[in-house]
């Protein structure tokens, strides 16, 4: 079984989305008060996971302390979990 | 396939791609904090979910759409994904356009030329894959409607 839309593509065009579709529909099922999921919605939310990553990267690494060695630590991200209110969710995870 | 703790996990190795394109050239990130994006990304899909099948609770629909996805992100507060999304989503849509068009049209390429054998080989081999994607979205579809 495929795993992912990972980039077969021979037109050599970027695929939409790089995290595996299927991977993500399982951790959405995994709430048990989703019935079903449109492909359209999976697909977004696969690609809002990506944007979710680069941000929370991004921001981790201009407010941490690992900007001086050019390194992204555990500090860094445990930091912006429990000071911005946009990744308050993660406090504690 | 068993259903173990770490199938609710993404790929590292997608994850770590992702990190590093979104940082600078030549910062390294420890296996810990690479750790902590993924588990983070978990997370964030659960709570993205949870958020969009209330809008389609309160839509009265059993099937979480594109919109309700747009929506938990507006409610989430992560209104900078709402435009990439909104990108995203067109995208998809001309490309299942464009897939279900140069299928058919392959098909008719296929039948048309009748020389140079090597070439439809290997547009076979590239419809077969087409196709076994087509399927397995057709088989996701039914899914959907059995649940």
């Amino acid at each position: 079984m495929a795993d992912g839309v990972v980039g077969r593509d021979k037109c050599g065009e970027q695929r939409l989305v790089s995290l595996p579709l299927s991977r993500i529909r399982v951790i959405m099922k995994s709430s048990p008060e989703v019935s079903s999921i449109n492909q359209e919605a999976l697909v977004l939310t696969a690609k809002a996971t990506e944007l979710f990553v680069q941000y929370l990267a991004t921001y981790s690494y201009r407010h941490g302390n690992g900007k001086e060695k050019k390194a992204l630590t555990y500090n860094d991200l445990s930091n912006t979990a429990e000071e911005s209110e946009t990744f308050q969710f993660l406090a504690g995870t | 396939m068993a259903e173990r703790p770490e199938d609710l996990n993404l790929p590292n190795a997608v994850i770590t791609r992702i990190i590093k394109e979104a940082l600078p050239d030549g910062v390294n990130i420890s296996k810990e904090a690479r750790s902590a994006i993924s588990r983070a990304a978990s997370v964030f899909v659960l709570y993205a979910t949870s958020c969009a099948n209330n809008f389609a609770m309160k839509g009265k629909r059993k099937t979480l759409n594109a919109s309700d996805v747009l929506s938990a992100m507006e409610e989430m507060e992560f209104q900078r994904f709402i435009a990439p999304l909104k990108e995203a989503l067109e995208a998809y849509r001309r490309e299942q356009k464009g897939k279900k068009e140069a299928s058919e049209q392959k098909k008719k390429d296929k039948d048309k030329k009748t020389d140079s054998e090597e070439q439809d080989k290997s547009r076979d081999e590239d419809n077969d894959e087409d196709e076994e994607r087509l399927e397995e979205e057709e088989q996701n579809e039914e899914e959907e409607v059995d649940n």
